[in-house]
């Protein structure tokens, strides 16, 4: 218990802890952000590092889940309940000094609403906002497309600055803002080239406690955890399950639960001539022994109890509701199953090598890079598991780079398989993932796959005027993907993170992670 | 090695001397340690005796039902089911939570089925409101239902003087101590909306209620001292019951360090929101005394967090000094007097009504229960928080890894399943990330 002072000296005061308000608080990230610029997040370490630069019109806490926020004063709604009229705080300023005004919330709702603007996170938008009015320079009336229950839930976007874009609302990926954002956020960010440093900003709303910050990405987890113990970071925020036994074990260091609905998939290529019927993807599914794959790469034996990594069947997580229950998980491999349907599929085993159409069937396998941090060995071991079955394999690690070029734009088509992880907040929606990759639909489809009877699932989620329709309609999608397979399901895996107890008051925000960094001290 | 494979990893090396390691940290008086379930099995001996029973071997696994059958009767069955009853009565509030914060005043929607008024007066009856019982059954459309289940239900009520246990529902039999009543699948009720076609599944919290007062029933048939427990985990406006000390049968390898600190805990919880004098109990009870610096108007949760690990270390020490060598086990005991205290505060910081100290302790708690630390009944207790702030999310995470405690707990996640879907859709939109 080398940390731990003195109880007598805390209680007089007298302790020697001193906030190091000069010195920086440093932790590991799964990769570096691709985007500050909020509009353009892709990946979970973007979604965080927006939280700390800018601020949510409206968000959770994280302590007891109350709506709130840091920029509205005051809200009313109006036009029966299809606009909402806001007055803002006073005093914000932006990071560079400009005032915070109504103009900036509004323009936000405009670039949102702008068809100039690529943005996927603000096409969504447009089926919520009509406009926005600048009543005042305080005061900023939005317009909904009709009336919402509970409407400030519509409102958690970031507010960007208008001035930081000449008032231009067709906001674009490659603008500078994407590398040194201005926000209203606790910190200002400035991304280099092997890391993000974050130092506070005097505001009227924020009051941070850490004077500066900095992102690295991380890479071994044995290194990181090793330089988490020797204080040479002071948090790492995901921690491989392997593991979390040693930071649990150090008094100097404390594990963290960060509540996020991540779940990890196998994509199978549907327009690979060898991988187009579905009995052969059925195969594949039956040769994964899960089990023996959690196990290696996990670290989790077959009945451990409270495992971070339970078994999925489906595109959601086993607490979901959404989870269809009446399907079930492939746990162990199958083999003479999978051979029969290889078979049937087309496929002929020669010489120990599966064969399609005469020849030798050779799979290119990929895997996010920071994923195989997260699980490691996965990508081995997939790949010998196929391979033991016969298919020759090429392995793959897909920088986070190529991912965002290649892998989400479906442009990866030279792949086979791809691992992956997709982590959802509260909204569950799925249907960029599967939806055939048309206009604004199917924007995260890997391999663009294409099922009419899967689009018309979704489409009846899209259009669910009931919380049953939308259940419904996704207990079906649930169980026609666990059939047709454009992805292999493998599991959720929960995420913890692990910091130095030196850092206080590190309140951890389900999904967004730093909402309430201003609470955040480094102590010594 | 047995089931309680830790506990079996005693006194391997690790010792050095035990004066000097116990005179390290004097957070609390000694001597209020020296009453803690974690002295009294300090030494290999000790441990060992309890360890070979299969009865904690299965509570070590939170396998109630077989720690059950081992205990038999006695104090150990009574502690068992003093805690199953805090297991359904925390998915009860779950239950009612979820229901209220879908179908309440202010949340309920145009299309939903009409029969949601029965679970409605359920919920109001787990909530202590016996009139808004009366009032959400009385509805003439709930009688005249055209979902039968629902106008028995609201029928078999009324007749019971809007009493659960005197109804005819689910009905788990007569109470037999050592055993675990099976419960009827869920959901109990498909309900059709009043809009589209759509038929919303869901569940019977009477069903939960009629369980927890079986289990109540059983602990106290067991040994009537089983009260103190049951008082932990009442629901607000139950009448508080005591009962003399189940011994070291009822606080082994629990939160709460000695009978002391359990009373000191019974009183937070059975106070409510009248405030409880914490220096009143801090000569006799050593979570008392560990958090009489924290405790102001409110309690400094950054000061709970900090001693709490102090309490942990000088437990160590003590129990070192006890068994005149440090044992493997002793680190994973002590752990659980570090959890309890912060839970013991965060229940103080809702006596105090502090909502973001009770926020920050709850959290702090969560994180701290790793391993044999993590206690089923903190976690459900968690997730009722969690729905009552409309925070589906975690709650259903936290459900779901508890449901296989015990028969019919799974019933509370078509509660939550009917709130998650409607918090999400009001949320809105998201897309996926990578």
């Amino acid at each position: 218990m080398a940390n731990k002072k003195s109880s007598f000296l805390i209680v007089a005061g007298l302790a020697a802890s001193v906030l190091t308000m000069g010195q920086s608080l440093n932790f590991y990230e799964e990769s570096l952000p691709t985007s500050m610029n909020p509009l353009y997040a892709k990946s979970m370490v973007d979604t965080r590092v927006n939280e700390l630069v800018m601020d949510r019109l409206y968000y959770h806490s994280p302590i007891n889940n109350a709506l709130t926020s840091r920029l509205v004063d005051q809200w009313q709604m109006s036009e029966g309940g299809k606009a909402i009229k806001l007055t803002l705080k006073p005093g914000i300023k932006w990071h560079d000094g400009t005032p915070f005004t109504a103009v900036d919330v509004c323009f936000t709702v405009d670039a949102m609403l702008d068809e100039g603007t690529p943005s996927p996170i603000a096409v969504k938008k447009r089926a919520v906002f009509t406009g926005c009015e600048v009543q005042a320079e305080n005061v900023a009336m939005v317009r909904f497309t009709k009336i919402f229950h509970n409407p400030r839930n519509r409102l958690g976007f970031y507010v960007m600055p208008s001035h930081a874009f000449d008032g231009n609302t067709a906001i674009q990926p490659d603008h500078v803002f994407a590398n040194r954002p201005i926000g209203t956020g606790p910190v200002k960010g400035n991304r280099g080239r092997r890391g993000v440093s974050f130092s506070k900003v005097a505001n009227t709303h924020h009051s941070a406690k850490v004077g500066k910050m900095s992102l690295q990405e991380g890479a071994d987890p044995l290194v990181q955890v090793r330089t988490l113990q020797n204080n040479g970071v002071q948090g790492i925020v995901t921690v491989p399950p392997p593991y979390r036994a040693d930071v649990s074990a150090s008094d100097e260091l404390s594990l963290k639960s960060y509540d996020l609905r991540s779940w990890w998939f196998v994509a199978v290529n549907t327009n690979k001539s060898h991988l187009g019927d579905k009995r052969v993807r059925q195969a594949m599914n039956k040769i994964l022994d899960r089990t023996e794959l959690r196990q290696l790469s996990i670290g989790v034996g077959p009945n451990e109890q409270n495992s971070p990594c339970e078994f999925i069947s489906g595109p959601f997580v086993q607490s979901s509701p959404y989870y269809n229950r009446g399907i079930a998980v492939q746990e162990k491999s199958s083999l003479t199953e999978a051979v029969a349907l290889l078979k049937a599929g087309g496929m002929r085993k020669v010489g120990g090598t599966w064969h399609y159409k005469g020849k030798p069937v050779s799979l290119k396998i990929g895997i996010k890079a920071s994923l195989d941090v997260e699980a490691p060995d996965l990508l081995s071991q997939i790949s010998n598991q196929l391979g033991a079955a016969g298919f020759q394999r090429q392995q793959h690690k897909i920088s986070t780079d190529d991912w965002n070029r290649l892998v989400l734009t479906g442009k990866a088509d030279d792949f086979d398989l791809i691992i992956g992880k997709w982590s959802f907040g509260l909204v569950e929606d799925v249907n960029p993932l599967f939806h055939t990759r048309k206009g604004a639909r199917g924007g995260l489809n890997i391999f663009k796959y294409s099922s009419t009877k899967v689009d018309t699932l979704l489409a009846a989620f899209d259009g669910a005027r009931t919380d049953t329709q939308a259940q419904d309609a996704y207990h079906e999608l649930h169980e026609v993907l666990a059939d047709d397979l454009p992805y292999l399901f493998l599991w959720k895996l929960d995420t913890k993170s692990a910091w130095q107890t030196s850092v206080r008051g590190n309140t951890i925000s389900p999904y967004y992670y730093w909402t309430e960094y201003d609470a955040w001290k480094y102590v010594q | 090695m047995g089931l309680l494979a830790p506990l079996f990893l005693l006194a391997c090396g690790g010792g050095g001397d035990a004066n000097e390691s116990a005179s390290e940290k004097s957070l609390v008086p000694d001597s209020l340690l020296q009453s803690s379930w974690q002295i009294q099995v300090a030494s290999a001996d000790a441990m060992a005796e309890l360890a070979e029973k299969p009865a904690w071997q299965a509570y070590f696994k939170h396998d109630y039902s077989t720690a059950l059958e081992a205990f038999g009767t006695g104090s150990g069955a009574a502690r068992m089911h003093a805690e199953l009853a805090g297991l359904y009565r925390q998915t009860a509030r779950i239950q009612a939570n979820a229901i209220q914060a879908t179908y309440g005043a202010d949340q309920i929607r145009e299309g939903d089925p009409a029969e949601v008024g029965y679970l409605l007066g359920v919920a109001s009856w787990i909530a202590g409101d016996s009139q808004g019982v009366k009032d959400q059954m009385g509805a003439a459309n709930l009688r005249s239902s055209k979902v039968k289940a629902i106008a028995e239900a609201v029928a078999q009520w009324a007749v019971a003087d809007f009493e659960p246990g005197e109804t005819g529902l689910f009905n788990p039999g007569a109470v037999q101590v050592g055993s675990v009543p099976d419960a009827t699948e869920a959901p109990h009720f498909l309900l059709p909306e009043q809009m589209g076609e759509g038929v919303v599944e869901v569940s019977d919290p009477t069903q939960t209620i009629r369980l927890a007062e079986w289990h109540a029933s059983a602990a106290l048939q067991a040994d009537p001292a089983a009260g103190r427990i049951l008082d932990l985990w009442r629901l607000d406006w139950q009448p508080a019951l005591g009962g003399e000390s189940l011994g070291l049968d009822g606080l082994f390898l629990g939160p709460w360090m000695s009978d002391v600190d359990l009373d000191f805990v019974r009183a937070i919880q059975i106070a409510g929101v009248e405030p409880v004098a914490v220096q009143d109990w801090a000569s006799k009870s050593a979570f008392a005394a560990a958090l009489v610096p924290c405790v102001t108007k409110e309690v400094d949760s950054e000061c709970v967090i900090d001693r709490a690990a102090d309490l942990q270390s000088q437990l160590e020490g003590a129990m070192e000094l006890a068994a005149g060598e440090k044992t493997a086990d002793h680190t994973m005991l002590a752990s659980h007097a570090r959890v309890g205290l912060i839970r013991t505060a965060a229940r103080l910081a809702r006596n105090l009504q502090d909502e973001k100290g009770e926020g920050l302790l709850r959290l702090a708690a969560l994180d701290a229960s790793d391993g044999p630390a993590l206690d089923p009944l903190y976690q459900l207790s968690m997730s009722a928080w969690d729905t009552h702030n409309r925070n589906p999310h975690r709650a259903q995470a936290l459900l779901h890894e508890e449901v296989s405690r015990a028969p019919g707990l799974d019933a509370a996640r078509y509660s939550l399943n009917v709130l998650y879907l409607r918090v999400s859709r009001d949320a809105g939109d998201g897309i996926p990330m990578h």
